[in-house]
């Protein structure tokens, strides 16, 4: 088996991987220059959520089996049909960071260059949109400087608004293990919670939740009040900036007024600007923390300024760095695919643009306007202005915010068509067509991580039953559609070149995204291209593939993609109030990401590994809070905003600021009761990029007065008592589900609920029903095991899964206690065969061992192992063991007769 | 040691009690007393627990002895077997047995037993009607039984009393090829070992195996046959009328305290001892099913097991220091002899594949809190087990099927120590035991 190399499906740090030549594991790639082998938890789990078992596998049409034919066909009736009543505009795409480069260029090439139409967004709105909109409000390009050699380089590191030791794991290694190598390095992190990453900084600030905004605004005064600054790089390379520096000190001059604001001390807060200015080497990465606010466009902006007043601007060691949480937001980005770009990093209202990308294409339909932003997008759904939508791998019920509303929205929709990888997901719940994508593992294609290294995926096991990459799909209704002429591709290369091309298409350095050099790679070269770095402009055609020289970092000469090459300072919105907070709901909650889930769990929720870290949704507060509250550890919480509400765990957490609560975005209606944060976050969005505020939601929380905590795990998807929490998870072949309710359950609901493939039981129950314990054997062994109690359960999982597996009908009756229980049996309680003796409880066993040692009359087996030596009831048994334990040799001499 | 210089022992009765304490004196300090055994039964010391299985067929008379004839011989005890004592004289310091023999004692001990329970009907005297509790008997209802497998014969048994003993004997039967039904006053058998669940188990097995159980069943007299010698049918209150060639009686045990009351000892019940076996006479001593310690009356062997090494401290005590009577009062006598604690009885029943455990209460006996009770089911086995808690203290436990885990619970039973009425304690009680 030839070694395959690939990339990894999760997030932006974009690691390489490949599969062991011997076992075909998966295996971090050595060569690959994001991680250099390293790989995360999430990544190392790879190998366990490639099974078939929750894959969509066939196209479905109006709830029923299709072929891909009929299914093509009704795509493309049902968008003709809509687009001929309502026009283009009432047609929409949603599509995913989740795609491959080529599927995303492919998808934007119909809508926009055929169909007519920029409704085309993507989740990439609810991650990256806003440094998309500082980029190129600041840069005039979508341009990220830097690359995660940087952060090894620096001085200075400064994280603002990442988790990055859980969200992006590798990079977060890399740090750590620079960090290790020159003490002297120092690492600040601005976060309002305590979390991991902050554990590990030299200086946490932890700062009120979203007053970074003030904190930077606080820190370009400062640079310019303490003269910290490049003058001459200022002078010669940016426009507006000591407009800026006067606005800045007016309002944030002062130290002591900024701390308060950011609830810091003036010592810390003095201690980190002091730290800036005197680090010429200096990183600042900023991610969700920034992106997902209401003013998100402003603070990244203001990340930048900073960087542009001293200088520090693409330099080793020395650069802003949005880090990108979805494995391809940037080629989506690349390609096109948010509705206010058009292609190849080209506006859809620069008319140049527009001209050459319709030349290029061949289409005369391309719409002049921006498209609607995600959360736009999903109103005009709820509107009946949008009246086909096509969603593709991504989950919007469970993303978006106000999610309840987006429910509504898709249900009352005329016409919805969902590409993705699994059976069941919310979203999928809604679609009237389904259509079975191929799964990472199966696809070919490029994805860019966010040091802008265009990296492959390959594929390295078969397509899943009538699965299809999304870009044959997409190229087949744009055939059915009539559009086959534009879209006659045969693979993912084909694709590919075209991309390169029009990145290349009439740049000669007028646009930053150029990969011109690409564009002629033959499919072998395709297939063997290594990871590189954009851009590679067409001049390198002539040089080897293998001596591909990619771009590490951009601006040091300091030359930006605007109009007159400087960097635009362009003034910010300062919010007029921080706190979101009011006496009805008098919590803010942030939300994000945990170590080792991704997204809405659809694949990492398949690996047991991943799930033993955090397994429940929950929502995360300071102790203090909780006493005030009222609320244990482990109780179940109602968490409710304005828009809706959410039935979690509590846990505590003395990271968390007092006032401020935490909760995962990943689990989701098909993992959990009620555990959609969507559902709570309002549609609040940053006025530049559309991007919601995810960060701030005001909430309120009171404990759910729970009577009993359950565990469920069954083999097959199972029906739940209802009105109840729960919280599934998949181990294996196993679901596993924790319970908790207010209303009590019976036995025989219990029974009655799950008891279709159960042959026998085993139970345990107590008088007035607290306890129960249900063990329900089918044909073909265990088929669910459920405990219920007071209080939580306390099993061994892994061990339990384990044995309900090898459980099948021969199981002995020995093992039945324990594995009810769900706790391997005490190793001193060492059982084997029934038990001979009760008064010295020695078991069978134990006495053909003695008798095997030699014991060859009743009273030696009793001196031997006490058995038989108390009533003596058991002398008979023993006697019969003598019998049938005889010593070798007497066998031997009855075989010789 | 001069053999006159010896104290002389005197014990009556030599059943479990007596073969046990004998056993341990010669093992603490041999030679210590001039013991003379006297034993109704022909052939005395033998293991009573095992008639059952000897009735069964799963051992042989053999196996029953407790110690070989050599080893009195050997200890210069005196047996005198098949005569009974029938007179005690506690101003000589004598006895009298039946055949006129004449013993002194310095120390006398009463391990008398018990003799089987009787119905009160018309037609108990007929041939046929039996008790099992000697070798005599069980070596008769072995002689009834014989040929019932034979295909021609329609040998039937009619056992009554539900009982431990009375399915230990309706099983023996069974095996021997009679055809066997146990009569019951109660709803299910072991009713005072078992609750409901358990009973109704135990009946389905019996059931299984062709042994029928009537419950809640009164007897009104046994009629006989044409000749009017043997047994022919038992007929009950309903009019039912049960055909039988045997009946057994098995419907427990009455302390055998004739001697005692002649000596105006203290008797309630039995003959009233304290933890050092003590009776009212300060050389008298009484163990084994003729005793009672308050009120605790005994029918197992364990607890006589305890009694017997108890006895043989107190006797080599009393005989080396010429101590009188041992009491509270008197520190240093208590302080350096065990005396007997009561315990917890698990009772498990000895028929060979049905494993039945029992220990500890059902119900609490002044009904005042409430036991709590949990219980597991497993469907595939037809496995079966209970406990009963009194706040955070296992109180009791019953089992049925699978009885692997029945010391763990009388350990936890027995030292009281907490054990949370938990899933884990039913299930897993070694841990528990282990913390
Ligand atoms: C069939 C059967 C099965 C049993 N199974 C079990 C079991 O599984 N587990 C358990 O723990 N227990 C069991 N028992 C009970 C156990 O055998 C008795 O608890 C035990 O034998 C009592 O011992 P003991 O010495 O007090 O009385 P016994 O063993 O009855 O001994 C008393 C002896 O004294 C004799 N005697 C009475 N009066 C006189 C007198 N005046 N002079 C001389 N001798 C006299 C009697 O004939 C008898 O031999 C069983 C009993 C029977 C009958
Ligand atoms: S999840 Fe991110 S850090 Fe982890 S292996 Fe994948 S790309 Fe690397």
């Amino acid at each position: 088996m030839n070694s395959i190399r690939t990339t990894c499906p999760y997030c932006g740090v974009g690691c390489g991987l490949q599969t062991d030549s011997k076992s075909g594991n998966l295996l971090g790639d050595s060569q690959h220059p994001a991680n250099g082998g390293r790989l995360c938890v999430k990544g190392s789990a790879l190998s366990e959520t490639l099974g078939s078992q929750t894959r969509l596998l066939q196209p479905r049409v109006d709830g029923l089996q299709a072929s891909w034919d009929h299914a093509i066909g009704e795509v493309a009736k049902r968008l003709e049909k809509t687009i001929r009543r309502y026009g283009p505009e009432s047609v929409a795409f949603y599509v995913s960071g989740q795609l491959l480069t080529e599927d995303y260029y492919v998808a934007n090439k119909l809508i926009k260059g055929f169909i007519g139409s920029a409704n085309i967004d993507t989740n990439s709105r609810l991650c990256m949109s806003t440094a998309v909109a500082a980029h190129k409000r600041v840069f005039g390009s979508d341009t990220v400087p830097g690359c995660y050699e940087d952060l090894e380089l620096a001085d200075l590191v400064v994280l603002t608004g990442s988790n990055m030791a859980w969200t992006h794991p590798v990079v977060f290694q890399r740090l750590m293990a620079a960090k290790q190598q020159r003490p002297e390095m120092t690492i600040v992190v601005i976060d309002p919670r305590r979390t991991v990453t902050a554990e590990q900084a030299d200086l946490h600030l932890q700062i009120t939740p979203g007053s970074d905004v003030w904190l930077f605004d606080g820190l370009l005064a400062y640079l310019a009040m303490h003269d910290a600054i490049d003058r001459q790089y200022i002078e010669e390379h940016t426009n507006g900036m000591d407009e800026m520096f006067m606005a800045s000190q007016t309002r944030s001059g002062r130290l002591g007024e900024v701390a308060s604001r950011c609830g810091l001390t003036v010592e810390k807060l003095q201690a980190f600007y002091q730290q800036f200015a005197q680090t010429q080497s200096t990183v600042t990465v900023f991610s969700q923390g920034i992106n997902q606010s209401a003013h998100g466009v402003d603070q990244a902006s203001l990340i930048l300024y900073c960087h542009l007043a001293t200088g520090r601007v693409g330099k080793p060691g020395s650069s802003p760095f949005s880090i990108t949480g979805q494995p391809n937001a940037m080629g989506g980005r690349e390609v096109g695919g948010l509705a206010n770009m058009l292609a190849a990093h080209m506006d859809i209202e620069n008319a140049d643009h527009r001209e050459l990308v319709s030349d290029f294409w061949r289409s005369d339909s391309l719409p002049e306007k921006p498209g609607l932003k995600a959360v736009d997008m999903f109103r005009a759904v709820a509107d009946g202005k949008i009246r086909f939508i096509w969603i593709m791998a991504t989950n919007p019920v469970v993303s978006l915010p106000e999610s309840d509303r987006i429910i509504r929205a898709l249900a009352g929709c005329d016409h919805v068509v969902v590409s993705d990888c699994v059976a069941d997901t919310d979203t999928l719940r809604l679609a009237h067509i389904q259509l079975p994508a191929a799964a990472w593992g199966e696809k070919n294609g490029t994805v860019t991580n966010s040091e802008r290294c265009i990296s492959r995926q390959r594929a390295f096991l078969p397509l899943s039953g009538q699965a299809l990459p999304d870009w044959q799909i997409i190229s087949r209704v744009a055939e059915k559609l009539g559009y086959g002429h534009a879209f006659d591709y045969h693979c993912a290369a084909d694709i590919f070149r075209e991309h390169a091309a029009l990145s290349g298409h009439q740049n000669n350095g007028s646009r930053d995204f150029d990969i011109g050099a690409l564009a002629t790679l033959s499919n072998a070269e395709y297939d063997q291209l290594t990871p590189v770095q954009w851009p590679v402009p067409a001049h390198q055609t002539s040089v080897f593939l293998t001596q591909l020289q990619g771009t590490s970092r951009m601006f040091a000469d300091a030359r930006f993609f605007t109009r007159d090459g400087r960097a635009n300072v362009v003034p910010v919105d300062m919010p007029a109030r921080l706190d979101v907070t009011d006496v009805d709901f008098p919590f803010v909650l942030n939300t994000g990401r945990i170590r080792d889930q991704w997204h809405t769990m659809t694949r990492t929720g398949l690996s047991s590994r991943l799930q033993r870290h955090i397994s429940e949704p929950f929502v995360e507060l300071n102790p203090e809070d909780m006493a005030e509250l009222n609320i244990g550890e482990g109780a179940i919480v109602k968490v409710s905003s304005v828009h809706g509400h959410c039935v979690v765990r509590a846990r505590p957490q003395p990271g968390q600021a007092v006032g401020s609560v935490f909760m995962p975005i990943h689990w989701n209606d098909c993992f959990a009761s009620k555990a959609r944060v969507g559902a709570l976050a309002p549609s609040r969005v940053d006025p530049h990029s559309g991007q919601p505020a995810f960060k701030q939601i005001p909430v309120k929380l009171r404990a759910v007065n729970v009577q009993w905590h359950a565990l469920l795990i069954a083999r097959a998807t199972l029906p739940l008592p209802e009105n109840q929490y729960w919280s599934r998870r998949q181990m294996g072949d196993w679901q596993v589900v924790t319970l908790a309710g207010t209303e009590p359950v019976s036995m025989n609901t219990c029974r009655t609920l799950w008891g279709e493939h159960v042959t026998a039981w085993t139970e345990v129950e107590d008088d007035d029903g607290e306890h129960l314990r249900l063990l329900g054997t089918g044909e073909n062994g265990a088929q669910l095991w459920f405990a219920k109690a007071p209080q939580p359960p306390q099993i061994d999982e892994s061990w339990l899964l384990d044995a309900l597996l090898a459980d099948d009908a021969a199981a002995t009756a020995m093992s039945v206690p324990a594995l009810l229980l769900g706790i391997p049996a005490d190793p001193s309680a060492q059982r084997a065969g029934p038990l001979v003796c009760t008064c010295h409880n020695v078991y069978q066993s134990t006495v053909v061992a003695a008798i095997n040692a030699g014991c060859d009359e009743v009273e030696k087996v009793g001196s031997s192992c006490r058995a038989g030596t108390n009533c003596g009831s058991c002398i008979p048994e023993i006697k019969r063991l003598l019998a049938e334990n005889q010593p070798a040799e007497a066998e031997e001499a009855v075989c010789c007769h | 040691m001069l053999v006159s210089s010896r104290k002389r022992l005197l014990i009556v009765g030599h059943g479990m009690a007596a073969t046990r304490l004998v056993r341990d004196l010669e093992e603490k300090s041999p030679g210590q007393f001039a013991i003379t055994i006297v034993g109704e039964e022909k052939l005395g010391g033998y293991n009573r627990v095992l008639l059952s299985s000897l009735l069964a067929g799963e051992s042989d008379e053999a196996s029953l002895a407790m110690q070989d004839q050599s080893w009195y011989r050997q200890h210069e005890i005196l047996l005198i077997a098949g005569d009974a004592v029938s007179g005690i004289d506690l101003g000589r310091q004598s006895a009298t047995t039946e055949s006129g023999r004449k013993l002194n004692w310095d120390y006398l001990v009463l391990a008398t037993g018990s003799r089987a329970a009787r119905l009160p009907i018309p037609g108990v005297g007929l041939e046929g009607v039996m008790t099992l509790r000697t070798l005599h008997e069980a070596k008769q209802l072995i002689a009834r039984s014989r040929d019932a497998g034979n295909p021609e014969s329609d040998k039937k048994a009619v056992v009554v009393g539900g009982g431990l003993l009375g399915l230990e004997a309706a099983c023996a039967l069974w095996a021997r090829g009679m055809q066997v039904t146990v009569v019951h006053n109660e709803s299910w058998p072991m009713n005072r070992q078992l609750d409901g669940e358990a009973g109704e188990l135990l009946r389905r097995t019996l059931e299984q195996r062709g042994i029928g159980f009537i419950p809640e069943a009164n007897c009104v007299r046994f009629e006989s046959d044409a000749r009017g010698e043997t047994v022919s049918t038992l007929l009950l209150a309903d009019g039912r009328r049960l055909p039988c060639t045997t009946a057994v009686m098995a419907l427990g045990i009455i302390p055998e305290v004739s001697l005692a009351r002649q000596l105006d000892l203290v008797v309630e019940r039995a003959i009233v001892v304290d933890k050092w076996l003590q009776t009212s006479d300060e050389r008298v001593f009484a163990l084994g099913e003729c005793c009672q310690i308050e009120s605790e009356l005994f029918g197992l062997v364990a607890p006589i097991y305890q009694q017997a090494d108890i006895l043989s401290a107190v006797l080599l005590y009393k005989a080396t220091t010429g101590a009188e009577r041992i009491s509270h009062d008197v520190d240093d006598h208590a302080s350096v002899l065990p005396h007997y604690q009561r315990q917890p009885l698990p009772t498990r029943l000895k028929v060979s594949g049905v494993d039945v455990f029992s220990a500890g209460m059902m119900a609490s006996p002044d009904n005042s809190a409430p036991l709590r009770s949990m219980a597991m089911r497993d469907g595939h086995t037809g496995h079966y087990r209970r406990l009963w808690w009194r706040g955070n203290q296992l109180v009791g436990a019953v089992m049925f099927g699978d009885i692997g885990d029945s010391s763990h619970y009388l350990r936890l039973i027995e030292e009281g120590c907490s054990a949370d009425s938990s899933p884990a304690t039913l299930l897993a009680p070694s841990t528990r035991v282990a913390s």
